[in-house]
């Protein structure tokens, strides 16, 4: 369990998202209703960044092929994705948001 | 207990199944293709699986047709259907009563009309996995590839073939490339780019004869003009799978006619995808050939199968890859208003708008997939837009969504 500082809170403003690179894996971290979550950046259909997508009631639309995923399980909302994403674990202390990499895990 | 007989096991086949269950339907669903495979992914076929030479993507999970409780019949073909007795026949000669039947059929490959004494047997063209396979097989790098038709498939198909190592020659008939998809813009940008990555394109050619002899295959224009290659590939567009519909006396016009559930002139009769000739938003109908297209009429289709069907007219939607490029489309290219082409401040790409009356109508986008995404989410919603940010290629579309949502709310 190692939390490491990925960015400020203002990097993401809500109903964002924002692309880190700072992992074996890029992560996408998403702002739902000031709520922050944290999943792999690279879509598991298309190969392709999630933080540029489509964030609603908080499921992220992949912007190359439409695929969807819930960003809060990264479980597939809608084809061509059917693999689920890694979600990782998220604190928010003041205005620093930390990561959990090591701690991501995929729900089945 | 009822039992849905679905004809096809393409995309929207297998969306079909898929939504069904969803929905809570608990019969029996029967699921019919021609295809001995598994679904797959088609559009794949022009792109990633020919040039790695492998299998593309299949569209469910393993167990999927346990998972949705399908009877799956692959590699079986229907021959006919008696609407009045709501029976469907297959090759086997067996039968099945159905209560409600939906066509997804798809569409083939358009042929090349050509003089007589053509020879067409040996002519290539691209729609199913095993086209792919033969292509596969057929394509050696430095081989000279003619493609006829320089439409979205056939300019896959160049890219896809330069990228084999061999050569591709494009002959298209109009007088620009993807004139009827993409417009004249974007269609002399991609011809310049599929130029420079060494494609071959000839417009205002119109291929009348094509001798295979294996020493000299050419293809012949009706003007004269004469182009050899190892081997040609026709890509002269689709036509929808309508043939058992017809003969089951359901009317069709370059495609099987629904209404905005995807009913056709019965509630047990129903289309979607390819072979559907379903109403638009911006009207009219047609059949879009697309894939996000398909899967929204099939998921639609469904509901109305189970008597919840929301009308859904469509806005054409879809994305191609073409010389390197991402491109992606919604909307009518052409229609009233005023075109705003938004250049990529910071890289290649460009997005290309039809803005009528405060609403954006079309939009066309190059290797700008976040734009498009923001910008295709405006065009469903019909949101108003202001036309100052959509002329401001510094102002993000994500900003120009989120401004018009604000205006709403
Ligand atoms: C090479 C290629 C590339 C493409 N690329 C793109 C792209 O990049 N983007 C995009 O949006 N769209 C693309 N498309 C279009 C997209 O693939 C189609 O819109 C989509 O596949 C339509 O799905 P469908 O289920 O209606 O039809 P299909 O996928 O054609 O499936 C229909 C199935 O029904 C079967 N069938 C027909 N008659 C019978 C019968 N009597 N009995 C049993 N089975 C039958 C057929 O054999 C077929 O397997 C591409 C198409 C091709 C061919």
């Amino acid at each position: 369990m190692a939390f490491k500082k990925v960015c400020s809170l203002d990097e993401v403003p809500e109903g964002d998202a924002l692309r880190v690179e700072l992992f074996d894996e890029p992560i996408a971290l998403f702002n739902l209703d000031g709520e922050i979550l944290a999943t792999q950046d690279r879509c598991t259909h298309g190969d392709w960044s999630l933080a540029d997508g489509f964030l609603e009631n908080g499921v992220i639309e992949c912007t190359l092929h439409w695929g969807k995923f819930c960003v809060r399980t990264g479980k597939v909302k809608a084809p061509p994705a059917c693999a689920a994403l890694t979600v990782y674990p998220v604190k928010v202390e003041g205005n620093d948001v930390y990561v959990d990499f090591e701690s991501g895990k995929v729900n089945d | 207990m009822q039992n849905f007989a679905i004809i096809g096991a393409g995309l929207a086949g297998a969306t079909a199944c898929r939504s069904l269950r969803d929905q809570g339907f608990e019969g029996k669903i029967f699921l019919f293709g021609d295809e001995p495979y598994e679904p797959y992914d088609r559009p794949s076929l022009s792109k990633s699986a020919l040039a790695t030479k492998s299998a593309p993507p299949l569209l469910m999970g393993c167990n999927w047709s346990e998972e949705y409780r399908v009877e799956k019949c692959l590699g079986v073909r229907v021959e006919a259907i008696d609407l009045p007795s709501m029976r469907i026949e297959v090759r086997s000669g067996s039968d099945l009563k159905f209560d409600k039947l939906l066509f997804a059929t798809g569409s083939r490959a358009r042929s090349l009309r050509l003089d007589a004494h053509s020879e067409t047997l040996g002519l290539y063209s691209l729609r199913t996995l095993d086209d792919c396979v033969a292509l596969q097989g057929a394509i050696s790098p430095g081989a000279q590839v003619i493609i006829i038709g320089g439409g979205l498939i056939g300019c896959e198909l160049a890219t896809t073939i330069q990228k084999m190592g061999a050569k591709a020659i494009i002959l298209e008939t109009a007088n620009e490339l993807l004139l009827r998809v993409l417009g004249k813009t974007i269609g002399s940008w991609c011809r310049e780019e599929l130029e420079a990555i060494g494609v071959e394109v000839h417009t205002g050619v119109s291929i009348t004869h094509v001798d295979l002899d294996p020493s000299f295959r050419e293809v012949r224009c009706g003007d004269g003009r004469r182009f050899s290659g190892d081997l040609a590939i026709v890509s002269v567009g689709a036509e929808p799978v309508t043939d058992l519909a017809e003969h089951a006396g359901l009317a069709c016009a370059r495609g099987i006619i629904v209404n905005s559930v995807g009913m056709a002139s019965s509630d047990t009769v129903y289309a979607a995808g390819d072979v559907a000739s379903w109403p638009l938003r911006s009207g009219g109908r047609r059949s879009l050939e697309t894939y996000l297209n398909s899967q929204n009429q099939a998921a639609v289709a469904a509901g109305a199968m189970l008597g919840k069907g929301e009308p859904a007219p469509q806005v054409p939607i879809s994305w191609t890859e073409i010389a390197g490029h991402r491109i992606q489309m919604m909307g009518e290219v052409t229609g009233p208003g005023d075109v705003v082409t938004r250049v990529d401040p910071g890289g290649t790409g460009m997005t290309v708008c039809r803005l009528n009356g405060g609403e954006l109508q079309s939009v066309v986008s190059i290797d700008q997939t976040a734009d498009f995404s923001f910008a295709s989410k405006i065009i469903e919603r019909r949101m108003q837009v202001d036309a100052k940010s959509i002329r401001d290629p510094l102002i993000r579309m994500k900003d120009v969504f989120k401004l018009a949502a604000k205006t709403i709310a």
